[in-house]
């Protein structure tokens, strides 16, 4: 194969002692985009920080294309040597210096010199010519990074990867905080750089986009290279069971017709974000409630005002019928209704705390007055990392040390140990694997079925379709549409969500 | 989880090390170093930092910082002075000292937590005010009282033998163990430190957390400031200048994470001898209170620097 601009051979990683990556194969063509996918802590991300240096490999070989045309053994001690060959990775969270303009991001730690001073002109023509390649001619080289969207930064990564003569760019969830437009501009991103030679490695949990976008597939789990197939030769659910190592059953909930009848919470004359508008809503007992919308459609807003972090104005809340005032997380827990953020890390852990801790947070003031008890902190602890399955190596494991899905098993776990009315789940399944996001839904329907209510905020189309009994459409701070999912087709939900 | 807690006995390790090096070393060099007098004199040296330490331990703990202490030690020495010439009354005098303290506590905590000042800013002002106001008072001379009734705090003995603050330090420290320890404020704290958003999130109410524990810690500065006033025979608005130096070196020698969320009462409770006994053994050998300023400069370093190696390692 002489368009394969990437060898590595039987990579072996460990971290103390424990095997990461296992004899792992893995190649690159020219201008191809490779999908890497698995769930967290397959060795995907691993395998890529070898590939730019920041984590070194114990065992097995990189090859790498040289000047000739021919592959050469290399080693990449470190990320300036990979930068060098050509390798640049866009983070999920991104590398930018949000306080400096676009030009110097671009440069950095490349600048421009006149003598010993900064040759600015240069710099800035640099970053034009660049940023023209990834079509941001419209916006200045010098704008702070910080007044730009998420999506614009990407492209300013993107524009950094390219200005090191980049040859393979990897991106890691490129997609994952980008609205739908923002997607179909990356994309079209993507196939212009693949037709200039560019490799790209694809890494992501979406199987749309991966059949959009991909030409070839490698599959990870549990640190093995599980199989890289052709995109044209294979399917989603080839591909899902490949990746969890069984087969996916997938069920749908909304043919199970249920009857909610009992208002456990309700909304009226709410106005959410700058739009101006008011909506109204209604969430049953025992009933699944998906919120679908775009980036920026105010269902986040929505739920930050029942839960009491933002202020809700003049709308009027009723929980089980009474109105009810709302000031802060308090009085809502206090009112029966908690929620799960999307971002986790901030928001709904304490990373430096461990499992036990974070799991009681909640808790705690119901189970005790002034002290607290171990004992009964440790039981509650140990009754739900069985109930829900949380993989850790004890009661004292360290958060940060948890998979994404683990960490969201914790903080489900922190609300049910309240139990709860109302729950509010905002983007449940970001960043969690397949396997992990089953069991969520299987959370879910299980509290639905004792009769709470649940709230569930998700981009993720099938996830709301598949999970909910009744599907809000949210668009500008409005209710667009509001209806029995069992009712509602893929394409009615996206028509309503952005018009 | 292993990993964290070996690196955590390290520290403690190496803290009790650095102890015990320090007490052979002055052994050698000075002959009255290793008598019982002495001992109990370095027990009674450091109970004003060690009770001022467990407040500063908890706001650490927050990630805030509080640099009143030497400040809140003149303006409640100074204060308790006037007090007790017009009282002539022990009780009195200490019931004041911890009233005074508590509301410096309270004011602080209030204006960091509910206008979202860094309490680096706060506690700033605060030290102006505090030693500003001393000065005023007394025009700046030493208001000195010599009646055992008021330096009893800093000078007096229960059954001849134990120096009452040395008494007042042990029920402090055994009142922290407790609080941080066994009682939900205690992990909350600890929550409010490490994240701040995630524990409003949970329904913690982090302004009234911020407002408990610098209370807690003006509460406890006043217990100093009444020692310190009974040790210096009076009330001098000079007192206490730079203490709050050593009180947050003893924190973060003790391994509390500046960052906040981090940290255990123990190490704290070890750092604070480690320098109360190098204070000590330095003055028993002559060594210039200067220079003693400049070894615990370059300790506070080491310390920080063995924190970040140590978490970079993780």
């Amino acid at each position: 194969m002489s368009d394969v601009i990437l060898q590595m051979s039987n990579i072996t990683k460990r971290f103390s002692g424990v095997t990461v990556l296992n004899k792992v194969n893995f190649n690159l063509k020219k201008g191809e985009v490779h999908v890497l996918i698995g769930e967290n802590g397959a060795g995907k991300s691993t395998l890529m920080k070898i590939l730019t240096g920041i984590h070194q490999k114990d065992e097995g070989q990189i090859l790498l294309v040289n000047k000739n045309g021919e592959l050469e053994e290399t080693e990449l001690k470190n990320p300036v040597m990979a930068l060098e060959r050509g390798i640049s990775m866009v983070f999920q969270e991104f590398n930018l210096m949000e306080n400096m303009n676009i030009a110097e991001n671009i440069c950095i730690g490349y600048e421009p010199v006149k003598g010993a001073v900064l040759d600015r002109k240069k710099m800035i023509e640099t970053a034009r010519e660049q940023m023209k390649r990834v079509n941001m001619e419209e916006v200045s080289p010098t704008a702070i990074v910080e007044t730009l969207t998420t999506a614009q930064k990407q492209c300013v990564e993107i524009a950094k990867c390219l200005s090191h003569d980049a040859r393979i760019i990897i991106l890691d969830e490129p997609t994952s905080s980008l609205s739908e437009k923002e997607v179909t501009t990356l994309f079209s991103l993507i196939r212009s750089l693949k037709a200039s030679g560019v490799s790209i490695v694809y890494i992501s949990h979406r199987m749309e986009e991966i059949f959009e976008i991909g030409d070839r597939i490698t599959v990870f789990r549990d640190g093995e290279m599980i199989d890289t197939v052709s995109v044209a030769k294979t399917s989603e659910n080839e591909l899902v069971k490949m990746i969890i190592g069984r087969e996916f059953v997938s069920d749908h909930l909304s043919e199970k017709v249920v009857k909610h009848e009992e208002v456990r919470l309700e909304g009226r004359h709410i106005s959410v974000g700058k739009f101006g508008k008011e909506l109204d809503f209604q969430v049953h007992k025992g009933e699944i409630l998906g919120v679908f919308g775009l980036v920026g459609a105010g269902r986040t807003e929505l739920a930050r005002m029942i839960f009491g972090i933002d202020p809700i104005g003049d709308g009027i809340l009723y929980k089980d019928g009474e109105p009810v005032r709302i000031a802060n997380p308090r009085d809502a827990i206090r009112l029966g209704i908690g929620m799960i953020p999307e971002d986790r890390k901030n928001l709904g852990l304490i990373t430096k705390l461990n499992v036990r801790d974070n799991l009681t947070l909640a808790a705690l003031k119901r189970m005790s007055v002034i002290l607290k008890s171990r004992a009964q902190e440790s039981s509650l602890t140990e009754e739900y990392i069985d109930r829900l399955g949380i993989a850790t190596s004890g009661q004292q494991q360290i958060i940060e040390r948890l998979s994404g899905g683990n960490q969201q098993k914790v903080v489900i776990s922190k609300w049910l140990a309240l139990d709860l009315d109302v729950i509010i789940l905002d983007e449940p399944t970001r960043g969690v694997d397949v396997g992990a996001k089953a069991e969520i839904y299987a959370i879910m329907r299980q509290l639905a079925d004792e009769g709470k209510s649940i709230i569930m905020i998700s981009s993720d189309l099938p996830e709301v379709l598949r999970v909910s009994h009744r599907i809000l459409v949210m668009h500008d701070g409005e209710i667009k549409l509001n209806r029995p999912a069992g009712t509602l087709d893929q394409e009615q939900i996206m028509h309503a969500a952005i018009s | 989880m292993n990993l964290s807690k070996n690196k955590e006995m390290i520290r403690q390790g190496t803290l009790v090390a650095v102890l015990l090096l320090e007490i052979i070393l002055f052994s050698c060099f000075s002959p009255n170093f290793f008598t019982f007098s002495n001992l109990i004199n370095v027990l009674r040296q450091i109970s004003v930092t060690g009770i001022s330490a467990v407040g500063m331990f908890m706001i650490i703990l927050l990630g805030d910082i509080d640099l009143s202490v030497g400040a809140v030690y003149a303006f409640v020495g100074v204060m308790c002075a006037y007090i007790f010439r017009a009282t002539q009354n022990t009780i009195v005098v200490f019931l004041s000292a911890v009233a005074i303290g508590t509301c410096i506590g309270v004011i602080s905590g209030f204006i960091t937590a509910k206008g979202k000042i860094p309490a680096f800013i706060t506690t700033l002002a605060v030290t102006s005010v505090c030693r500003g106001t001393a000065y005023i008072l007394t025009g700046g001379t030493p208001i000195g009282i010599s009646n055992p009734k008021f330096t009893v705090f800093g000078s007096g003995y229960v059954f001849s033998k134990v120096p009452i603050p040395v008494i007042i330090m042990i029920v402090v420290l055994a009142a922290g163990f407790f609080l941080i320890g066994y009682t939900r404020f205690g992990r909350y704290v600890y929550a409010c430190g490490g994240n701040g958003q995630a524990s409003r999130w949970s329904g913690i109410n982090v302004d009234r957390i911020r407002i408990l524990v610098f209370t807690i810690s003006g509460f406890l500065c006043g217990i100093s400031g009444l020692i310190l006033a009974g040790r210096l025979g009076g009330g001098l608005p000079g007192a206490g200048d730079s203490a709050e130096m050593d009180v947050i070196t003893t924190v973060v020698l003790g391994g509390t994470s500046m960052s906040g969320g981090k940290g255990k009462l123990w190490g704290v409770i070890l750092g604070v001898f480690v320098v109360g006994v190098l204070n000590n053994g330095l003055t028993m050998m002559n060594v210039s209170s200067y220079w003693q300023q400049v070894v615990k400069g370059v300790i506070i370093l080491m310390a920080v620097l063995f924190d970040i190696r140590a978490s970079r390692t993780a």
